[in-house]
């Protein structure tokens, strides 16, 4: 096991303690980590699955869901935004989110398991035939049901990772001439 | 200053027709266009939710990107349809959003008129301009209230460098408006099939000109405002 890998199991260690004692400040700081480690954020994902398994708080996991939601939103927008995710959305980034939003349809739990763990690039021109010639490339068989809520979900975290990108683009452009204004991208 | 292509009707219907041939043959025998096969042809999304106003589409981007989404307007003035369409470095995406309340054929309607405008105005900017420069449209679509009869209309906006401000200048008006508007209607009711089923239901129905259109907008699953002004574009009926 190297570094890293120790790194994230002492991670995911702490995040269930802090699970354990309700230590939201912790939790978020955890799940900061995660949105520049895509392997974290499976492993949390895989810890929180257990957990509600093993314990049945299925309504603290959807906290830690509704937590990581706005960790994103804050901290890619404006807190982390100097250091934006600008690598390519992947198929298992695509299938983790799927899990995290609950948004796999219960035939494709299996494929879409094995999924998780694909790091191959999504094609740019996201239409549904590009979906289906990766699909028949890569020997994936999954519901018609499954590839559209997986390009919509592509889509969608296409649009975040480009407006966490053009924020970031922002924040610096307006460090650089010295106005301190950080604009979030809403209008007024 | 952005300025938007023009277009001829023929230049449209052009545009229209080429969503159809893009489609399997199994497509074309069809008088409901698959609207949604069509959509899926592009990274756009497309989705319903209740009670559409700016606000609404901007709180449900938000919650599905993680990101706060910028909109050209705020307000919660109902709208039939939204389109937000971005490029930033060569990545595109988009998400139609229509009103999930109003009826099937309103629906389709909106969602075709957004497609439209992606296709005849947002795409020929995008070509126009470096592979890396950044860009998002949006629009919100609205239905007149003193007229609901009427097709509808929206304010094309877009932000031209969205890395460095996002300032939404509008740039559509009302002739943009009805390109998207003819746009939909060619790609809803195609001539060919029209014509075709025009002059066999007009044979049954004969100088009967509401039921006939009625019964061609149910054929066509648009509504019979739509079929009224394709039919009167067509010259099949006047106006």
């Amino acid at each position: 096991m190297n570094n890293t890998e120790i790194t994230r199991q002492k991670a995911i260690q702490r995040y269930v303690r802090a699970i354990d004692k309700g230590d939201l400040e912790e939790i978020i700081n955890i799940l900061e980590q995660a949105t520049t480690d895509p392997d974290l954020d499976l492993m949390l994902i895989e810890a929180n699955q257990a957990v509600e398994q093993e314990e049945g708080l299925t309504a603290f996991a959807k906290d830690t869901a509704f937590v990581r939601q706005l960790v994103q939103q804050h901290f890619n927008s404006n807190i982390m935004s100097d250091e934006p995710d600008a690598r390519p959305l992947t198929i298992g980034e695509v299938a983790a989110r799927m899990q995290a939003d609950r948004n796999v349809p219960k035939s494709d739990q299996a494929i879409h398991k094995t999924l998780l763990h694909f790091s191959t690039p999504l094609p740019e021109f996201l239409n549904i035939q590009a979906i289906r010639k990766l699909a028949s490339e890569l020997q994936i068989s999954a519901s018609e049901k499954f590839w559209r809520i997986f390009r919509d979900t592509a889509i969608m975290m296409g649009i975040g990772r480009g407006q966490a990108q053009m924020a970031a683009a922002r924040k610096q452009k307006a460090r650089k001439s010295g106005t301190g204004r950080t604009d979030s991208g809403n209008k007024k | 200053m952005t300025m938007l292509k023009r277009y001829t009707s023929h230049q449209i219907r052009n545009v229209a027709n080429s969503m159809w041939l893009s489609l399997d043959p199994g497509h074309l025998a069809l008088s409901i266009s698959p609207l949604y096969e069509m959509l899926s042809a592009y990274p756009i999304r497309t989705a319903e939710i209740i009670g559409l106003t700016f606000q609404s589409a901007t709180d449900f981007l938000t919650s599905e990107t993680g990101q706060v989404i910028p909109v050209p307007e705020n307000g919660d003035q109902p709208l039939a349809g939204f389109l937000f369409i971005q490029r930033f470095r060569s990545a595109f995406y988009g998400c139609i959003l229509v009103e999930q309340g109003d009826p099937i054929v309103r629906r389709r309607f909106s969602a075709a008129h957004e497609l439209g405008h992606y296709l005849l105005h947002f795409r020929p900017i995008l070509e126009s301009l470096p592979g890396d420069a950044d860009l998002i449209l949006a629009e919100g679509l609205t239905y007149s209230k003193d007229s609901p009869d009427e097709l509808p209309s929206g304010k094309l906006a877009m932000v031209d460098s969205p890395n460095r401000d996002v300032q939404f200048n509008f740039i559509g008006n009302d002739l943009v408006e009805r390109e998207a508007n003819q746009f939909a209607a060619e790609l809803l009711i195609p001539e060919a099939a029209c014509n075709i089923i025009y002059e066999s239901f007009s044979q049954k129905y004969g100088t009967k000109r509401q039921i006939l259109t009625k019964r061609l907008a149910t054929e066509f699953l648009v509504s019979a405002e739509a079929m009224r002004w394709r039919l009167a574009t067509l010259k099949l009926q006047s106006s």
